[in-house]
């Protein structure tokens, strides 16, 4: 990172990222993006959730000047994504979501290549990245298996100190041990001011390490929340097994939603506090209560389920 | 840029310009032995040993001194003259003996176009003038044979042929013209080459057949030069550095001319090495070589933007090489249909090939500087509209 770069933990106010409104259709029919609106304030990593063909490569293309987009705009650091792309792309480092190497030189010399590209090499994140991820830069690429491609790839991305780091899909083809330490690393570097910008459908690695999350859908973004708020949103999952029976009707209160009962058996999806639950429990004995937290795969479920409804 | 290209692929670049270095010293190291092959084919389709000699009087003009080794123990000569082959005619006479000689004389003189006189036992030469009258056009070829005949107890003897041409052109013109008139040929070697001449040779058998497998191997270099970058995906993280795609095009575009001027410059020491190595040196200097090397960078350079073109046209490399080679193979159909029909001459000027004639340039060192213009200037069109789209295209996913 530069070194007149803000050290924050908390996200600036600063937008890195604006999208507004933003479409393309490729040779006019199949759909790319649809009006996507979307803010990356600096320093934050934020999370691009989507199905596959749900648009957040065709964004982030955009966003690279690798595709145009039919209208709205596409800013980053505040410059048009087409006009400035020179300069946006001297700030930002990529990795594609299919990584492209040159097969038959070694893993040093296009680390070089695109170091010379890129316009210099950060020593101090070639070591610490190579060491922590174990990047073996002697050995000639096409003898890489399809995770130390990926390796290497994370490492084409931060080699120059970027302001911001785009990576589609990055944990694709890394072990959990790997992906763990990537996680780590990207916490690290999100302290250190540097602003991530990642697509993932691995939903367990955007609840982990992302500050926000947007969620695209059919070209569309159907959600744009905190991880907190969201984490709010999930609540609980709350099972319970009666010894009497029970009157559905009763859990019917605030902050209860899709209640579900089966013989003996309730299944609740309890958000904010538990007190009404409890209250309305106290009048049963019960066998079982079992209570487990609601994943983001139900929350990104749901949102999926509310827009076809919509739809419809 | 350039020295990335090379790094990559600097195995198959080497050995492509070690083995087309090798081929061309070998072609060029062909040529004595394909040459003395030719002369004894011509004596052996000739008929005898060719110890005959046909001088040209320099002074005055259609006379001619035919003189040949003496025979010993013969009963004379017969010396035959024609405006047409006469190996026949010899091959007839030869059989024959006494009165069936005389004869055969009196026929073979009814056939028409044909002279001949008996000679004594000791002539070995003769005078003959008004050669270049006796059949209606000075440039007609006269053919001589002379027999030594033993009266009519043996068979007579083929004491040698000679002609009023060089007896080693006649045969390129009989044998290679002939397949010259094919309009295949003619659009794969061009026209009236001597074969049998070392530059002829050199034309032929280097800027030919050589030249066109050489274009195809740099066709498929330079038509998947994007496409390839676009299918293995190398071109999203390129372009996602602050690289620009002009830039790109430009310096890829140039590492190719790099590399073609250095494929150029390593054949001309090549053929100069191997001239020099077969002493005809003096006929075919550096030069002309040269001359003739770098007179094909206008066209190499029309065929590299044309394939960068349509490498930019489509993502699929396959696509490319199909339709690049297609393209050049096309422009050597037009060039036969030209030869066929008349109709259809007009397609000639579709195709890159006629306005290129490496011959002009080797052979008579004449540069034909209007199509040679013409090529860079096809060769910068295609550049800047392959440039315009690169700069425009999506590099979808």
């Amino acid at each position: 990172m530069n070194s007149d770069s803000t050290a924050n933990t908390d996200m600036s106010e600063t937008a890195v990222i604006e999208i507004e409104g933003l479409r393309k259709f490729y040779k006019g029919k199949h759909r790319g993006v649809d009006g996507v609106d979307l803010t990356v304030e600096e320093g934050e990593i934020f999370g691009f959730l989507g199905p596959n063909g749900a648009g957040k490569t065709t964004a982030i293309r955009i966003l690279l000047d690798l595709i145009r987009a039919d209208s709205g705009s596409a800013r980053v650091f505040g410059l048009d994504s087409r006009k400035d792309s020179l300069e946006i792309r001297r700030r930002t480092g990529y990795l594609p979501g299919e990584l492209g190497t040159y097969e038959t030189v070694t893993a040093r010399e296009m680390v070089n290549y695109f170091g010379a590209l890129s316009g210099h090499i950060d020593a101090g994140i070639m070591k610490n990245l190579t060491d922590r991820l174990g990047i073996d830069l002697s050995r000639r690429i096409r003898e890489y298996s399809k995770g130390n491609k990926q390796k290497l790839g994370i490492l084409l991305a931060f080699l120059f100190d970027p302001e911001l780091v785009i990576l589609d899909e990055p944990t694709s083809g890394l072990d959990p041990l790997l992906q763990n330490e990537f996680y780590e690393f990207i916490a690290e570097e999100s302290k250190n001011g540097r602003t991530i910008f990642m697509s993932s459908h691995v939903l367990s690695e955007v609840e982990r390490v992302c500050d926000r999350v947007g969620i695209i859908r059919d070209g569309k973004i159907v959600a744009v929340e905190r991880i907190e708020t969201l984490k709010d949103k999930m609540g609980q999952i709350v099972t319970i097994e009666f010894d009497e029976v029970f009157q559905e009707d009763d859990f019917k209160i605030a902050g209860v939603s899709k209640v579900k009962a089966d013989g003996r058996t309730l299944t609740l999806h309890v958000t904010g506090n538990h007190d009404g639950i409890l209250k309305a429990l106290s009048q049963y004995k019960i066998t079982r209560f079992l209570a487990e937290e609601y994943s983001l795969e139900n929350l990104f479920l749901d949102y999926y389920q509310k827009n076809n409804e919509n739809n419809e | 840029m350039f020295l990335w290209t090379f790094r990559r692929k600097w195995k198959g670049f080497v050995i492509f310009l070690v083995a087309t270095a090798l081929l061309v010293f070998l072609i060029v190291g062909i040529y004595p032995e394909f040459s003395d092959l030719q002369s004894q084919r011509m004596a052996e389709a000739l008929g005898g040993d060719i110890d005959i000699s046909l001088a040209e009087d320099k002074e005055v003009k259609g006379k001619y001194t035919l003189s040949w080794t003496k025979y010993g123990g013969v009963d004379g000569y017969v010396v035959v003259e024609s405006d047409s082959d006469i190996q026949l005619v010899l091959l007839y006479l030869k059989d024959l003996k006494g009165e069936d000689l005389e004869s055969g004389k009196i026929l073979a003189q009814f056939i028409g176009g044909i002279s001949i006189q008996t000679f004594d036992p000791n002539t070995t030469e003769v005078v003959l003038t008004g050669v270049d009258k006796k059949y209606g056009t000075e440039d007609a070829v006269v053919y001589f044979g002379v027999l030594a005949f033993t009266g009519d107890t043996s068979k007579a003897d083929i004491v040698g042929t000679s002609l009023t041409v060089n007896t080693r052109d006649m045969v390129a013109e009989g044998a290679y013209d002939k397949l010259m008139d094919n309009p295949i040929m003619k659009s794969f070697v061009g026209e009236g080459i001597d074969i049998y001449s070392v530059k002829g040779f050199l034309y032929i058998e280097l800027f030919g057949s050589f030249t066109m497998y050489i274009i195809i191997f740099f066709i498929i270099q330079y038509a998947g030069a994007f496409c390839n970058e676009m299918e293995t995906k190398t071109i999203d993280i390129l372009l996602s550095t602050p690289l620009r795609r002009r830039h790109l095009f430009i310096s890829r575009y140039l590492s190719w001319v790099v590399l073609s001027l250095i494929f150029i410059v390593s054949w001309i020491l090549c053929i100069t090495l191997g001239v020099r190595a077969i002493g005809k040196a003096d006929e075919v200097p550096m030069a002309d070589i040269a001359c003739t090397m770098f007179y094909f960078t206008p066209f190499i350079l029309s065929v590299q933007s044309l394939c960068m073109f349509i490498s930019v046209l489509t993502n699929e490399s396959r696509k490319a090489y199909g339709i690049s080679l297609g393209i050049y193979f096309g422009m050597y159909f037009f060039e036969v249909i030209n030869g066929i029909s008349e109709k259809l001459d007009f397609l000639k000027y579709f195709t890159l090939l006629h306005y290129f004639d490496p011959g002009l340039v080797f052979i008579e060192g004449v540069i034909p500087w209007g199509s040679t213009l013409f090529l860079v200037f096809v060769a910068i069109v295609l550049f800047a509209a392959g440039l315009i789209i690169f700069e425009r295209k999506d590099l979808a996913a």
